[in-house]
């Protein structure tokens, strides 16, 4: 079974080192999507 | 002559009684709603007529503005309420037929079957019984009317649950500007919320029930987080980033969940602080961060 993290609202410019550090801490993929407002949704799937 | 006469009378009265079937398919609990003040085309068409000067407003309102704002969420408003009045109409008339379909195949069993019995032997009731036992060997016809009846009823069930959802979405962004939901973007929910009530999309959502059950209880799982940063966040980060701390960490979390470790990484909420706090406490008495 895998969890999801949902990270909501990540400033564009803090994207790349969240996608890093969620994949550092055991994230086995991690998706992002830009919002209209200009920040990102990632959606980080950890395995339970 | 004399039973021959009777038998013409029997059937005479059990054709009587076929026809109050059709008497009986206008009755209430088929029609299935009281009178309406306007009928659907009318208020169809009051609505329809207002649609163009509505377009024409948001058009000539200032790109953004609050006025255009009212113009989409007035011209998305109308178009709803025309596709529901249509919707009221197809959902009433799918229902009827359904009702009918029904009551008429059995009624039309029985009837057969009564003349039959009490008929003598003759051709009239061989004419009859033999009218009976075809209608009867149609059982398999009558078991899929049933099964079509039902699936009027799924689909009809399916069709409302799917355009409340639609609904709920077009709701929930009439609060939005036009920069960010532009009546183009509103169009085409409202294509969405058409394709709702209709029968193929009832069909196609009662076909992937089981499968969206699936993935809703998947979702429900899921940890949703708005991100966030400050000291407390990056003491935690920073702990995290220590070769072999997350998985001394995970240990310290109930239920052992890396998902819900890193979400505590990014929230600010109350609730996020007070978890982190508490994690970080056992953390340092642990020896795992400083």
């Amino acid at each position: 079974m895998s969890q999801n993290l949902v990270l909501r609202s990540v400033p564009a410019d803090k994207v790349d080192a969240a996608i890093a550090d969620l994949k550092r801490w055991g994230a086995t993929d991690v998706q992002k999507a830009q919002q209209p407002d200009g920040t990102f949704t990632l959606t980080a799937t950890f395995p339970d | 002559m004399v039973a021959e006469r009777k038998v013409c009378a029997l059937v005479a009265c059990h054709l009587v009684a076929v026809g109050v079937f059709f008497l009986v398919a206008a009755c209430a609990t088929i029609e299935g709603g009281p009178h309406r003040l306007y009928t659907a085309d009318q208020e169809v068409s009051q609505a329809r007529s207002e649609l163009s000067s509505l377009l024409s407003s948001y058009n000539n309102a200032g790109a953004g503005s609050d006025a255009q704002q009212h113009y989409r969420n007035e011209y998305v408003a109308r178009r709803m309420y025309i596709i529901d009045v249509e919707y009221s109409d197809y959902e009433a008339a799918l229902t009827s037929e359904r009702q009918k379909f029904m009551f008429g195949t059995a009624v039309a069993g029985d009837a057969l079957n009564t003349v039959g019995a009490l008929s003598p032997a003759g051709a009239t009731a061989r004419v009859l019984s033999g009218a009976a036992g075809a209608v009867n060997a149609t059982g398999g016809y009558y078991d899929s009317d049933l099964v079509i009846a039902k699936t009027i009823q799924i689909v009809e069930a399916q069709m409302r649950g799917q355009r409340d959802l639609v609904a709920r979405n077009i709701l929930q962004r009439r609060s939005e500007s036009t920069i960010t939901y532009p009546l183009a973007a509103a169009l085409s929910d409202l294509e969405d919320y058409y394709r709702a009530g209709t029968m193929n999309s009832g069909l196609i959502q009662a076909a992937g029930d089981a499968a969206n059950n699936a993935a809703g209880a998947a979702a429900a799982k899921d940890i949703v987080v708005t991100y966030g940063a400050n000291a407390s966040t990056a003491t935690l980060a920073a702990c995290l980033n220590k070769p072999g701390a997350e998985a001394k960490l995970v240990t310290l979390m109930s239920p052992r969940s890396h998902a819900a470790l890193a979400a505590l990484a990014y929230d600010t909420s109350p609730a996020g602080e007070s978890a982190r706090s508490a994690l970080l406490a056992k953390a340092k008495a642990a020896g795992i961060c400083p």
